[in-house]
């Protein structure tokens, strides 16, 4: 009687285990390219880890940006994160900044934001004695200021001169953006957006630019071949600046 | 005999000074100078807009710290923005402003955080950098900020009476003792 039951137990585990098989096999070929799409329209669960299936990336278009353009990003940027210029350009906080250039053989001027560049490889990461310098793995290049002690070591390695320094005790600082007195800060691709929008989120210095009819900065997962920013960066190119380094930064720039 | 009657005459001696001892001036003095001591256990204000914190009280009392480090390494490095243990909604929740409108600081006495911290001689650093306001009243006060456009405020300076208005005074209008 024993035996007879295992027997029965047996085939009746393995059939449902090759229906088990075989439907996964149909899911798999069915399902998956819904699931793709899925999952990169949707933001992460907020007790999910970032991962690096996603490369976060910033696409600026330069010849699509004006001058007020321009200045629009930085005071977005101040807003959003509540740092701002109190007259000593030399000890403020400088998250992101207006470069104008001028190309004197044909007279063509740019205006770009200038901001951390998030590197695949970046030197602040390197030098940092701390761990404090880090790179996320979803590609943003964070400053964790818990464990920041304000070295400045990163700041000297950066090409793109990013990372400003905070020299004096602040207050009113805002929920979304801790900052202190002694610790090394910049860009943060509006991370605070990302976790909670994830694709979908804007930065606060493209919301400032973007409207209906343009788009001259797009924000985007550059590991993603289907989202606007990998379409537009196969079609059109784009510079990184730099290149010269080898850092592969997140920012691209158009029209430089 | 004698020698008992020796002994009573101690034994009286000493119900004397134990008389004498707890004697009302005596008393008085004594309750004097246990408060001169700042022996006063923290009265931390409750907020009133929930009935139970995450963990229950003495779980929160004792392992609120390493709840905070936790959460504060998951957010920052992994991008973990779960609300339970976050030290936004810990302050959402205890820096309610007082009944008079009031905004307390985290320097104040009458701080959730400070009113215990000060009692343990514990000096945090959180409110160096995170925000000690409810994020509403932390947005409309950079928002009023921004509006009137004053640098001076950032850099330790009052550039304006108005500057200063927002400014919460640092001195504390009520003492540790409630009075």
């Amino acid at each position: 009687m024993a035996t007879e039951y295992d027997t029965a137990a047996k085939t009746d585990s393995e059939s449902r285990r090759s229906f088990l098989k075989s439907s996964a096999a149909l899911a798999s070929i069915f399902v998956a390219p819904g699931v793709m799409l899925y999952q990169t329209s949707q933001a992460k669960s907020v007790d999910q880890a970032v991962d690096n299936s996603v490369r976060w990336g910033m696409l600026i278009d330069t010849n699509a940006m004006t001058e007020s353009d321009v200045d629009a990003c930085v005071s977005a940027c101040q807003r959003e994160h509540g740092w701002k210029d109190t007259g000593n350009p030399e000890t403020d906080a400088q998250w992101i900044r207006k470069v104008n250039l001028l190309d004197r053989e044909t007279g063509h001027k740019n205006s770009l934001p200038m901001m951390c560049q998030h590197c695949e490889d970046p030197p602040c990461v390197d030098v940092c004695p701390t761990g404090a310098s880090f790179k996320r793995a979803d590609g943003i290049v964070l400053v964790n200021k818990h464990t920041c002690i304000g070295c400045r070591y990163c700041m000297m390695a950066c090409p793109y001169k990013a990372r400003s320094f905070i020299h004096e005790n602040l207050k009113d600082q805002l929920p979304v953006a801790p900052r202190g007195k002694g610790t090394v800060e910049s860009c943060t691709l509006c991370v605070h957006r990302i976790d909670r929008d994830g694709a979908n989120a804007v930065p606060a210095c493209a919301e400032a630019v973007n409207s209906a009819g343009r788009k001259p900065i797009i924000f985007g997962d550059m590991n993603d071949p289907n989202s606007e920013i990998s379409m537009r960066l196969a079609k059109l190119g784009a510079k990184k600046l730099r290149a010269d380094l080898g850092l592969n930064p997140g920012i691209r720039y158009q029209g430089l | 005999m004698q020698h008992s009657a020796k002994l009573i005459s101690i034994g009286k001696l000493f119900l004397l000074a134990l008389f004498i001892g707890f004697s009302p001036a005596t008393i008085a003095t004594e309750t004097e100078s246990s408060s001169l001591g700042n022996v006063v256990t923290p009265q931390p204000v409750m907020p009133t807009n929930a009935e139970q914190c995450v963990e229950p009280t003495e779980v929160m009392r004792r392992e609120h710290m390493n709840y905070l480090f936790d959460q504060r390494d998951k957010t920052v490095i992994s991008g973990i923005r779960t609300k339970k243990y976050s030290l936004t909604g810990c302050i959402d929740c205890h820096a309610q402003p007082a009944a008079d409108g009031k905004i307390v600081r985290a320097e104040e006495p009458e701080y959730f955080c400070t009113a215990c911290h000060l009692y343990a001689a514990v000096k945090i650093d959180c409110f160096e950098c995170h925000s000690d306001k409810p994020s509403a009243a932390a947005q409309q006060i950079s928002q009023s900020l921004n509006n009137l456009n004053l640098a001076g405020i950032y850099s330790g300076r009052a550039a304006s009476p108005a500057a200063s208005a927002i400014q919460q005074p640092l001195t504390p209008q009520v003492d540790i003792n409630g009075n």
